[in-house]
């Protein structure tokens, strides 16, 4: 579980987030939907321990393994797609291990082998998402993960890290409702200002 | 047009230009006349045919060339720590910021002058070429280390990227083209800089010292091969190590490292 409580971000004089209090339940999914520039991608770099909250606590991920695709797809552009992978595994893992997971969200081929620099926007995405999904995490950060894949491509790798979050603990960022009631679990609304409910789907 | 193409096309352009000014030069001399003022560059080649048949001519070059190049490492070597270091401590390189800025504001002579008084002539040239690249390696590599994508830190930090895996993916890579444009830089500085050590602490058996005859006895001639022998080995020298930083990067960024 991780726990939330009077949470506050300012950025100069700006309050992004102010005074949130949430619950995210361990191995459940915790959907954030709100407009752009609320306080979505803030509040998951809090959690993340890569911005420090201004006030408020945020507890239950001391010492957890984190896992996360960003808003970007932050993957190393002159290595291939195994090697950004590899890069965040923390033992040998099986070539043929990767390349099923890479399979399943539609990327096989020379692909792999080119630098991810020479890859398109989509690919990078699944390549960057293969990653999250494959680094050992008790927590995982999903900032619009679907972002710029086609209808058709989206719908697998959706099944795909379906599959994968199962029984973990997820903050999932989307603009799209459809993604929410694709993945179910907890919802939280009205971001900035105190969140006024949070209930289950 | 294919590329081989193009490239013989420039290949022979070249050296169109460097005969093009090879005549004029030849031209200008024969117009004067005289080779104390301008020697003709037959005359030139005709001297270098000379020395390169002499022993002495070798271990004048060896001397001086050992001692340039070793300054030039050392400040590799140096400035990369004490960027690194830099890097990760704001204190070190606030300690730092003046020290280098007074070596690059200093005139090459006091130093030269300097270092004579300090360490003698036979290690002056190591010393001064050192000094020289040092600055620039070091302000080079810092920059690259603070200009290293701070997402891709970021996400190395959420992954639990080791140290290790962080430091071949991501800080070389980001920084080997500021170490190159250093040293590229730094290439250059050390040979100017170093012959004119030599030629102010007239270390024995020294180019510089073989520059300074060459002053003493007005021979245009022999100061005209010298130069020549320091632009080859120079830009011999600069070859080389650009082929064997080219051959590092591809291999550094390769995923070869990643098994």
């Amino acid at each position: 579980m991780v726990e939330i409580k009077n949470l506050v971000k300012k950025f100069d004089d700006k309050r992004v987030i102010d005074d949130l209090s949430v619950v995210l339940k361990e191995g459940r999914i915790t959907t954030v939907m709100g407009t752009s520039g609320c306080g979505k991608t803030t509040l998951a770099m809090m959690l993340l321990g890569l911005l420090h909250p201004d006030g408020g606590t945020i507890k239950g991920l001391e010492g957890k393994r984190l896992s996360a695709v960003f808003q970007e797809d932050r993957l190393v552009e002159n290595l291939s797609a195994v090697a950004n992978i590899k890069m965040v595994l923390d033992e040998e893992v099986d070539l043929e291990v990767i390349l099923r997971q890479l399979a399943e969200v539609e990327l096989g081929g020379e692909l792999i082998r080119k630098p991810t620099g020479q890859l398109s926007g989509g690919q990078k995405r699944r390549v960057a998402i293969v990653r999250a999904m494959m680094a050992n995490s008790d927590f995982i950060c999903l900032d619009e993960p679907f972002k710029g894949l086609d209808v058709e491509t989206k719908e697998k790798v959706m099944a795909y890290v379906k599959r994968k979050i199962e029984g973990k603990t997820v903050l999932f960022i989307t603009h799209d409702i459809d993604e929410q009631r694709y993945f179910g679990g907890d919802f939280i609304g009205a971001i900035p200002g105190p969140v006024c409910e949070i209930f289950p789907f | 047009m294919t590329n081989s193409t193009s490239t013989s096309k420039r290949r022979i352009q070249r050296i169109l230009v460097l005969l093009f000014w090879l005549t004029v030069w030849q031209l200008a001399a024969m117009a004067i006349g005289q080779d104390l003022f301008l020697v003709s560059p037959i005359e030139v080649i005709k001297i270098l045919f000379h020395h390169v048949q002499m022993i002495s001519f070798w271990s004048t070059v060896a001397y001086s060339f050992v001692r340039i190049i070793s300054g030039f490492f050392l400040a590799i070597i140096t400035g990369v720590l004490l960027a690194v270091i830099s890097a990760t401590n704001s204190i070190v390189r606030a300690i730092l910021e003046p020290f280098f800025s007074v070596i690059k504001s200093i005139p090459v002579a006091s130093f030269i002058i300097l270092v004579l008084i300090w360490a003698g002539s036979s290690s002056l040239s190591v010393v001064i070429s050192f000094l020289m690249v040092l600055p620039i390696l070091y302000t080079n590599v810092l920059q690259g280390v603070l200009h290293t994508d701070r997402k891709l830190l970021e996400m190395a930090k959420v992954f639990h990227i080791p140290f290790r895996k962080k430091l071949g993916a991501i800080y070389v890579p980001e920084t080997l083209p500021y170490f190159s444009t250093g040293c590229k830089l730094g290439i250059g500085l050390c040979w100017k800089s170093g012959i004119a050590a030599e030629v102010i602490g007239l270390p024995t058996g020294s180019i510089g010292e073989q520059l300074y005859q060459a002053k003493i006895f007005l021979s245009t001639g022999e100061l005209f091969s010298w130069t020549f022998v320091i632009i080859i080995i120079s830009f011999s020298f600069e070859r080389f190590f650009f082929w064997f930083l080219g051959h590092v990067e591809r291999r550094l960024l390769s995923d070869t490292i990643y098994g």
